[in-house]
């Protein structure tokens, strides 16, 4: 098992899933869906509200999304997405990636989990003592 | 940061005034979040020396006490000596990173494996010579190249 970032060469997922009309049409729905339920939009990580083009969707797991035919199809469920910050994003990767729990012994949502919430703790005490 | 003690509490503080900066929209952005505090030398500016020097003089400090690190491996003047400087701020990155809240627990032991190896390194980086005082090490030449042997080289790549 890993939740380590793979170099983008062999990175399909990356290089060719995150830049699909679907991955994209699917990016659109969620943040309808997260609008619909009155909650402000926010970082996961940071906590501060934000736009839907201040954020980006972290992958809480990589769901049944389909390569058939030669088409990407993005069917991931509103739960296994997260709005982070591009900032916050990135640290939460460089997280995972240097930490061997994280990266290597835990299911990828549970990772994720676990990063996002010393990630929120840490960037919540620093934002309250400025 | 005072350099006579080394207080994590006051470098979250410094964390958190440098966080004020952080723009969210920048991927690139430092990992002080996550106890990082990277300092490069080659390209430090002078204003950002002073906090730099101090921040590495504090963990020096401790760091020689703790694990009774001889001064034939890191001598009062470390500070002069470039290599060492180099070898200590890279374990001074590291001790943060690992012992940060943000770790899960395997940071503290990566960390001193890596101590283990780094340790002939930091002696090999000073190899004395300042026992009565500092003495500064002959710096090796520049390198020196002629220009127009350099230009006819670089027209190809010498792979194949």
């Amino acid at each position: 098992m890993s939740n380590h970032r793979r170099p983008g060469l062999w990175n399909t997922y990356r290089t060719s899933y995150l830049r699909s009309p679907a991955w994209f049409a699917r990016r659109d729905r969620w943040f309808e869906e997260e609008t619909a339920t009155n909650w402000p939009l926010r970082c996961v990580a940071c906590g501060q509200d934000a736009s839907k083009r201040q954020l980006e969707l972290h992958h809480l797991e990589y769901g049944p999304n389909l390569f058939t035919h030669g088409v990407w199809h993005a069917d991931e469920p509103h739960e296994d997405l997260v709005a982070m910050h591009p900032y916050c994003h990135e640290l939460l990767h460089r997280l995972i990636d240097r930490d061997q729990i994280l990266s290597r012994h835990l299911s990828r949502r549970v990772a994720s989990a676990r990063a996002i919430a010393r990630l929120r703790a840490k960037l919540t005490t620093l934002r309250e003592a400025r | 940061m005072s350099a006579e003690a080394y207080d994590p509490d006051e470098a979250d503080l410094l964390i958190a005034q440098q966080m004020a900066g952080i723009n969210t929209a920048d991927r690139h952005g430092p990992s002080d979040p996550l106890g990082a505090h990277v300092i490069d030398w080659r390209h430090l500016s002078d204003s950002d020396a002073r906090a730099a020097w101090d921040s590495l003089r504090a963990w020096v400090d401790w760091f020689v006490i703790r694990y009774r690190i001889a001064e034939t491996t890191v001598p009062p003047c470390w500070y002069r000596h470039g290599q060492l400087v180099e070898e200590l701020s890279a374990l001074h990155v590291a001790h943060g990173a690992a012992f940060d809240s943000t770790d899960s627990g395997f940071g503290p032991i990566g960390w001193h494996e890596r101590l283990s190896v780094a340790m002939p390194r930091l002696t090999k980086a000073y190899a004395g010579g300042c026992t009565n005082g500092h003495r500064d090490v002959q710096p090796r030449a520049p390198i020196t190249i002629d220009e127009q042997e350099w230009d006819a080289w670089t027209t190809k790549a010498h792979a194949h």
